[in-house]
């Protein structure tokens, strides 16, 4: 009952404060009319940004599927913005998920290897804090040279981020473990192998899973920040072509939907990890 | 011949053990100084011992898990070079593991051992029905209390069937009343199994209701090393009894009380 009304009164709240922010936008819209050196507002109200930045989306749709592109004379239509839209969104998604899969395992395997020996461990962990300090967008120039601002290449950059992290969090967690666990399994006739696998690695997880969360943010920056640079496809390529012509509406619509996406994967990296974590008490 | 031989070979043969560790600021501390200790199978040794003053490291040392200085140390007649799984270990510090299942808990020693899953299963209910959990064998460990969670370490022990066990003062943590019946579960499998127990403990009443014999360490030496004489299981007036006392008053001026 308590839980209902728990429920309950988090999602009025949650209503509330997306109805003040919806009401308080408009509201700001035209209290500031300013526009940019394009004749777009700076603060565009909610009917420009679905009537014209929502609908010139429909620009950087290329053609096909029988919906005619603006590119190639056709007027601009809403098929053809969401069409657009749902294309970049695959190809930035595709990216962050294939960056943070490559990451944590990469990330994770290391920190695990590394924690093996205590040598290691006091060799490579400063070298990796020290990457952890080095602003990871001051990297993208190399990551560029390197392989290009091609799926990739931004792939590549996305999982070195992620992998830094999940690599310092794997560490730790494993130095934070009671050593009472290893002993048991030492104890009871496990080998290093057996260790790891039934002991270490399920007993880091729940720290691991906080080291996630926090690598799942920072990909979705890097994700924008490397096709900000140079990439063909993705949204943060939609973001470059507007800001070039001051497109501050559709630049929102980017963010919006970049908040959606953020937000539907931490929603699911939340509900699988309480699932795989049963045991663990929050 | 061979298990004539083997019954008449003492469970643990300790000779000459001296560990030794360094502080923080680089000094040696002589944790144990030339130990030598006859254990015969069946014997129930409690280890008693003020803090810091070795007990702890005398059953590392027998269970593997630290490096001797020198001496040597033979289980069932086979020297020792590190943990396994002929000396099974009740840890001080919870050991059980949260991310398993109680019955998984107890069946992980079969399952390390690479035994078929049905037998891990058959072994853990069985050994759970021993110490009185086989309601929770499906809970997690949190969702047990802490004695709870001791009758599962014990149970974890017996179910890897080890003729040697060590226990690193289980029950310290645990309250009085549930301490008592701990220690009754406890002997109860004793004298069922036979087992050899080497019990650390800071507890003399502990030591005085289990142990058929009791040795006491001090600075590194052991300073006590008798039988206790008294029937098993014993009860509180056996405890009470001449013979009792002179052993308290003995082991607790032997721990600079009296």
């Amino acid at each position: 009952m308590i839980q209902t009304r728990l429920n309950l009164g988090k999602v009025i709240g949650s209503a509330v404060v997306l109805c003040t922010f919806i009401v308080g936008w408009e509201l700001l819209s035209r209290l500031i009319t300013a526009t940019g050196s394009y004749d777009e507002p700076l603060v565009p109200g909610w009917e420009y940004l679905w009537s014209n930045s929502l609908l010139r989306m429909a620009d950087y749709w290329p053609g096909g599927l029988g919906v005619g592109s603006p590119m190639t004379g056709d007027p601009p239509t809403y098929t053809a913005a969401f069409l657009a839209l749902a294309k970049a969104s695959l190809v930035t998604i595709a990216r962050v998920l294939a960056g943070v899969v490559l990451g944590v395992v990469v990330g994770t395997a290391l920190g695990l290897l590394v924690s093996m020996s205590r040598l290691a461990s006091t060799l490579v962990a400063p070298t990796v804090h020290i990457m952890r300090m080095a602003p990871f967008l001051a990297m993208i120039p190399l990551f560029n040279l390197w392989f290009g601002a091609s799926l990739f290449g931004i792939i590549l950059f996305i999982a070195y981020g992620v992998a830094v992290i999940m690599f310092i969090g794997a560490l730790n967690a494993v130095g934070n473990l009671p050593s009472v666990y290893a002993q048991r399994a030492r104890v009871s006739g496990a080998g290093w192998w057996q260790t790891y696998q039934s002991v270490i690695l399920p007993a880091i997880l729940p720290e691991l899973r906080a080291t996630f969360m926090m690598s799942l943010g920072l990909a979705w920056s890097l994700v924008v920040a490397g096709e900000l640079l140079g990439a063909q496809e993705g949204l943060g390529v939609i973001v470059t072509y507007a800001l070039q012509f001051a497109y501050t509406g559709r630049v929102i619509i980017i963010a919006f939907l970049l908040l959606i996406y953020a937000a539907i994967f931490f929603a699911l990296a939340e509900y699988v990890s309480r699932r795989v974590l049963a045991w663990h008490r929050e | 011949m061979t298990k004539l031989r083997e019954a008449a070979l003492p469970a643990l043969q300790v000779d000459e053990l001296s560990v030794a560790f360094s502080r923080a600021d680089g000094s040696a501390v002589q944790a144990l100084d030339g130990v030598s200790l006859t254990v015969e199978q069946g014997e129930f040794i409690c280890v008693l011992g003020r803090s810091g003053h070795g007990k702890t490291t005398l059953l590392n040392a027998i269970a593997g898990l630290n490096q001797p200085q020198s001496g040597s140390i033979q289980a069932m007649g086979q020297q020792i070079s590190g943990p396994g799984v002929d000396r099974g270990v009740i840890f001080q510090r919870d050991a059980v593991f949260p991310w398993m299942r109680v019955e998984d808990n107890v069946g992980f020693g079969l399952r390390v051992a690479g035994r078929p899953r049905d037998e891990q299963r058959m072994v853990a209910l069985a050994q759970l029905e021993n110490v009185g959990l086989s309601h929770v064998a499906q809970a997690w460990p949190r969702e047990l209390s802490g004695g709870m969670r001791a009758r599962v370490a014990v149970a974890s022990v017996f179910a890897m069937d080890p003729p040697i066990l060590l226990a690193d003062e289980p029950f310290g943590a645990l309250d009085y009343v549930t301490r008592r019946q701990l220690q009754e579960v406890l002997l109860t499998l004793w004298q069922k199994t036979r087992k050899t127990i080497f019990f650390v403990t800071h507890d003399v009443d502990e030591a005085l209701r289990l142990a058929t014999r009791i040795i006491v360490v001090g600075n590194g030496r052991i300073l006590v090393d008798m039988p206790t004489n008294l029937p098993v299981p014993r009860s509180d007036e056996q405890i009470a009894s001449a013979r009792g006392l002179e052993l308290r008053h003995l082991l607790l001026h032997n721990l600079g009380l009296e």
